[in-house]
């Protein structure tokens, strides 16, 4: 199967003929290939909903987590490559900890998410290297205000009311759900927020594809430290969005 | 399988976002004979079955312990899985000397994932082409992981790699209502009759040619031949 760059996308440090580098298009596919995750910004926090995909019966449910605590403000969830992804969350938390040494105070979500797009930016740049295959979700509270940025694998970072990554051909739709909700978020609350980005998590899930899911979700807020809900909370989460969603059709 | 112009580097992406490389090197686990790990309430199992080059040639190891309470199995290239034993060793030596108490098994396997996952992401050198079932007991209870050279690391109640291991693991999917509450007799059965779906029609276990090790609230430990023969009898 002939790709479009054939030729010129052998290696990160070769442009194509239009300008492009397809190995860090590449790595955006890998990104794209895991279980889909979900972020809101509402009123006072981040919201964080993601599809962790379980290949056997036999998988102990609380492994293979896609949502990060970064420090008590900050969390990050990653769609795409975990192994890369946790390499991610050490440079995010290195950050962390050097800047609060250094300054004093608690690093600003904004400052944290330019350091890691520059860092998976610089894996773009050298044939001795490979773009990470993950996409960001870095979300946290600064000042009392909530913050969201996707970071793709280009290093490209962008501030969100909402957004969606992984799961290519139902990340488009996951948007599109995102866009429904987005005029309320300014005003939702923290436990909405969750029932909304499990809702969009749980309506997208192909139970014949991929059978066996465990959602993870988790929220911050200004006066909410970090925190993946507990199995049984999360049930709790699950029943009332599922029930919703029941109720929609 | 196919061949394509981007599989001869770590760092190549293919059109669609694979990893070539790294999807071989995690197909050399199937080059080796077959390892299981099965965890209760309890206690871990890991057993194996050994191959030897030939009558004149002992058996090669395929369980190692790494601390007093956790060690690993390994398939695929040995030599590689011993590389990663002495890793493995020395950080629990470590975190001993530091912290006087044994090496949390999670953040030791955690530990080896990302030093799998530099190899495929840099030039230079390649993946690691073993997979490892590490089990063990700790303040946490019994853990059962499985290693990969992508870099992932799986935690599971029961797991099979090496030659025909699906055949394991459909076995431990059928009885996996029995496994949590099993003793340690009958952990150590059911890992037995895993391996044996794995043999060939006329291949049967035999007591030499299979290395076994329990984990439990007492520590890691290698049967000797003599205790997996009385195992085998019982």
């Amino acid at each position: 199967m002939a790709a479009l760059g054939v030729g010129y996308d052998l290696a990160a440090t070769t442009f194509s003929t239009d300008g492009r580098l397809f190995q860090v298009e590449y790595a955006g596919k890998a990104a794209d290939n895991s279980g889909l995750v979900c972020a809101l910004r509402v009123e006072n926090g981040i919201v964080f909903a993601a599809e962790k995909l379980m290949h056997s019966d036999l998988l102990v449910p609380s492994w293979g987590k896609r949502i990060f605590t970064i420090n008590d403000n900050i969390a990050i969830a990653i769609s795409g490559l975990l192994p890369d992804a946790r390499q991610l969350v050490t440079r995010a938390r290195d950050e962390a900890a050097n800047y609060k040494s250094q300054y004093g105070r608690v690093i600003p979500v904004s400052v944290l998410g330019d350091r890691l797009s520059l860092f998976m930016q610089m894996y773009t740049m050298y044939a001795a290297a490979r773009p990470f295959g993950c996409s960001i979700l870095l979300g946290g509270v600064t000042d009392g205000k909530p913050e969201l940025f996707l970071i793709e694998p280009s290093g490209l970072k962008r501030g969100c009311y909402g957004m969606a990554v992984g799961k290519g051909k139902s990340k488009q739709e996951a948007r599109n759900k995102v866009e429904t909700v987005v005029d309320t978020l300014p005003t939702m609350d923290i436990q909405r927020g969750v029932i909304e980005s499990a809702k969009i998590v749980l309506s997208l899930h192909d139970e014949d594809e991929d059978r066996h899911m465990e959602l993870e979700v988790s929220a911050l807020a200004a006066d909410m430290d970090h925190a993946v809900f507990t199995a049984e909370q999360t049930e709790q989460i699950t029943n009332l969005a599922r029930g919703e969603l029941d109720a929609e059709e | 399988m196919f061949r394509n112009q981007y599989d001869s580097d770590v760092t190549t992406y293919s059109p669609q976002g694979r990893l070539h490389q790294v999807e071989y090197a995690m197909e050399s686990q199937k080059l080796g004979s077959v390892i299981t790990g099965v965890r209760s309430n309890t206690h871990v199992v890991l057993a194996a079955i050994k191959r030897s080059s030939g009558p004149l040639c002992s058996y090669h190891e395929k369980i190692f312990d790494v601390d007093s309470h956790c060690g690993i199995a390994l398939a695929g290239l040995a030599a590689d899985g011993r590389g990663l034993c002495r890793y493995l060793r020395r950080e629990a030596m470590d975190h001993q000397y530091v912290y006087n108490s044994e090496v949390p098994i999670e953040r030791l396997v955690l530990g080896l994932a990302d030093k799998s996952q530099q190899r495929t992401q840099i030039e230079g050198s390649r993946p690691y082409g073993v997979s490892l079932i590490v089990g063990g007991h700790d303040r946490t209870g019994p853990r059962l992981f499985q290693t990969c050279p992508s870099g992932n690391c799986y935690e599971y109640y029961a797991c099979a790699l090496g030659q025909r291991a699906q055949s394991a693991m459909s076995f431990f999917d059928r009885n996996k209502e029995k496994i949590a509450e099993s003793t340690e007799a009958e952990l150590v059965r059911l890992a037995f009759d895993a391996l044996r779906t794995t043999l060939s029609e006329d291949g049967d276990l035999t007591p030499a040619s299979i290395s076994v090790a329990i984990a439990g609230a007492d520590g890691f430990k290698k049967l000797s031949d003599e205790e997996v023969l009385a195992f085998f009898q019982g």
